[in-house]
């Protein structure tokens, strides 16, 4: 079956760039503009098995959203989406225990490798 | 012929009379009369002080008992060549001379000697006057002179006196050696004449000595072949009398060199820390365009079935669509677009390693292996390959010293060592064909450090790029081939994060060479208690 995945980031042009590559390629996506919304999308019981999430969002910050999705949705697998410093990047995720999720540095000129990472995670989801 | 004259005639008869013999006993300095043949008539106190001897003791034996030997021997002789030829050499005059005491020690005296003649009798009076303290005074001031000219010859800086006119009186050893001089070919001399580039005129110099102001200027540079040069100068008038000043002339050059090399690290620091505050704010517009041109390239493929079904939709055919677009520019737009996205990435990936003082990934590392990682890097370094292809260049590897281990910031270190290899790539790419490029590598144990050398026969660098060279934004390469950060974010890795040193040495025609020193116990900025160094 076709990964489902959940795009959010405050910025609407990433949200639908991503969203128009990852659907080319096949896959149903679904876009949040806040760790908020996307608890809420979450709620109505929406199948996602990738959540592709920016660290830096309005309101809750991109690592609580993921600690809240994770309680929610055990099964949900994350690729961290930021244009933040890799340092800080890796400090917060060390911190909640997600030292091992993938991590894409924004920009990323070519989403294939995107792609390919989503595939993989959601077959194991 | 004395044996003839008188006894009254003779010197020692005289002395007989009591007034005579007050006057001349009483006389300060020596009196000392003798006969023609040099046998002492006449031998006061002052002189039996003098000598050192008793009283009576030296009557009537030969006077050159008073002198050195290898005087002495010949003074018999000296008497009778004047007798016999009248040729004067010390009688009607005086001179200083070398007594000789009875103990055998000698002592400047000043002798004066007057010819007596009395009815037959010849003889000769001399009058002896002690030097030894005016000697002592002599050698004192003389000593003192020679301690103050060793003290202002000791010093580094270059102190040179001038006179109210501006003209050199003094100077010391370190200005002499300054101009290439000796030290008495400057006296006299304007001092413009001499120090030209330090734009003190005859006139500033008389004015600042009329009015009793100092006169400093900073940074004065020198002209002098190969490296800048600079100086500090300061002129003070002379304190009693405003008959003079003193110039002191610095070298700073070092000490210019390290306050721009802090102000360097200093525009690195703030633009580190601008960058990790701006990236999240560049990088996601970065990433819009980016995956923006990835998206349109491929929305016109026929390979994605959506494209195909719309496409339909329009009644419209792919191929001929794309055909349109690339006649009209389209494709090579797009590649322009992605171009430059990628180029503001790579300026921002450089900008935030100035943020990065993270001593996380420090480990001991043999630099020999991690100058053939490097290399092996460079064999395929796509930025190289498409000005010069790296395989061309022939690469001389040199490693000195027992140990090459440092304790580093391996993927630093890489990125320093590759972006000092691309450059003298780059470099030598506008080298005539005539000579064949080449690059040396240079590893050598200096104790505490190691030293990096990548050297290459290049066109080499004038002085003004030398001096930007470690500035951020700074290239020389043409628009869209250098960021301007490779060499700056070089310099920061391995002076803040390393406590190293990168510097540079070149001129033009010559190459250029690039020294990387790194401390074998690196200590990451930041954690200076942590190493201890």
């Amino acid at each position: 079956m076709a990964p489902a995945v959940l795009v959010v980031d405050d910025e609407v042009a990433i949200c639908e760039g991503l969203a128009a590559f990852l659907e080319d390629e096949g896959m149903r996506v679904h876009t949040a503009h806040s760790g908020e919304e996307a608890l809420s999308l979450l709620a109505t019981d929406l199948p996602v098995q990738v959540c592709i999430i920016d660290l830096r969002l309005p309101g809750m910050n991109g690592t609580e959203a993921i600690v809240e999705i994770q309680r929610r949705a055990p099964d949900v697998r994350f690729v961290i989406h930021t244009g933040s410093a890799p340092d800080a990047v890796l400090r917060e995720l060390g911190r909640v225990g997600l030292q091992a999720t993938p991590i894409f540095k924004k920009p990323v000129c070519d989403l294939t490798e995107i792609a390919h990472i989503v595939r993989t995670l959601s077959r194991s989801a | 012929m004395d044996n003839s004259v008188e006894k009254s005639h003779r010197i020692r008869f005289w002395l007989e009379d009591p007034r005579v013999r007050g006057v001349v006993e009483n006389v300060a300095d020596g009196v000392i009369g003798i006969d023609a043949l040099g046998y002492v008539e006449l031998f006061n106190r002052a002189a039996e002080r003098l000598f050192g001897y008793e009283p009576g003791e030296v009557m009537g034996r030969n006077v050159k008992m008073l002198m050195p030997p290898e005087y002495g021997e010949r003074h018999d002789g000296f008497i009778a060549h004047y007798i016999a030829t009248g040729e004067r050499r010390i009688i009607g005059t005086g001179r200083e001379v070398t007594g000789r005491r009875k103990d055998g020690t000698t002592f400047p005296m000043y002798l004066s000697v007057g010819e007596v003649t009395v009815a037959g009798f010849r003889g000769f009076i001399g009058l002896v006057h002690d030097l030894t303290a005016q000697k002592a005074a002599e050698q004192a001031i003389s000593n003192a002179r020679e301690f103050l000219q060793s003290i202002i010859d000791s010093m580094p800086s270059a102190l040179i006196g001038v006179d109210h006119e501006g003209r050199i009186t003094h100077w010391n050893r370190a200005a002499a050696e300054d101009r290439g001089l000796a030290p008495g070919d400057a006296v006299g001399r304007a001092f413009p004449e001499l120090f030209p580039f330090i734009g003190l005129g005859l006139a500033d110099i008389a004015g600042a000595i009329r009015q009793q102001y100092p006169i400093k200027k900073e940074r004065v540079p020198v002209p002098a072949g190969g490296t800048a040069h600079y100086v500090d100068v300061l002129l003070y008038p002379l304190m009693h009398d405003a008959a003079g000043a003193v110039v002191r002339i610095d070298d700073v050059t070092e000490r210019v060199r390290i306050e721009e090399m802090m102000v360097q690290t200093e525009k690195m620091m703030s633009v580190g820390g601008l960058a990790a505050g701006m990236a999240h704010e560049i990088n996601n517009p970065l990433g819009i365009l980016a995956q923006g041109c990835q998206n349109l390239l491929r929305r016109v493929s026929s390979e994605v079935p959506e494209n195909l079904r719309v496409a339909a939709e329009f009644g419209l055919d792919l191929d001929e669509v794309r055909a349109y677009l690339r006649e009209r520019g389209f494709f090579r737009f797009l590649d322009g677009m992605q171009e430059a996205t990628a180029r503001a990435t790579r300026i921002v990936a450089d900008m935030l390693t100035y943020s990065r003082r993270s001593a996380s990934s420090f480990e001991p590392v043999r630099l020999n292996a991690l100058v053939d990682t490097v290399l092996r890097l460079a064999d395929h370094d796509y930025d190289l390959k498409k000005d010069f292809d790296f395989r061309r260049i022939a690469v001389h590897r040199e490693s000195v010293g027992a140990s090459d281990e440092v304790y580093c910031d391996a993927l630093a270190i890489e990125q320093v060592v590759l972006n000092l290899l691309r450059n003298a790539a780059q470099a030598m790419a506008g080298s005539p064909a005539t000579r064949a490029p080449e690059i040396t590598l240079l590893i050598a144990d200096e104790g505490d450090e190691v030293r990096l050398e990548v050297a290459d026969n290049g066109p080499g660098m004038t002085e003004e790029v030398m001096r930007r060279l470690f500035e951020p934004f700074f290239t020389t390469k043409p628009v869209g081939v250098g960021t301007g950060l490779g060499l700056s974010v070089a310099y920061f890795i391995v002076t803040v994060q390393h406590r190293g040193s990168l510097e540079a040495r070149s001129a033009p025609g010559q190459g250029a060479r690039f020294i990387v020193r790194l401390p074998r116990k690196g200590s990451p900025y930041g954690t200076s208690g942590a190493r201890g160094r």
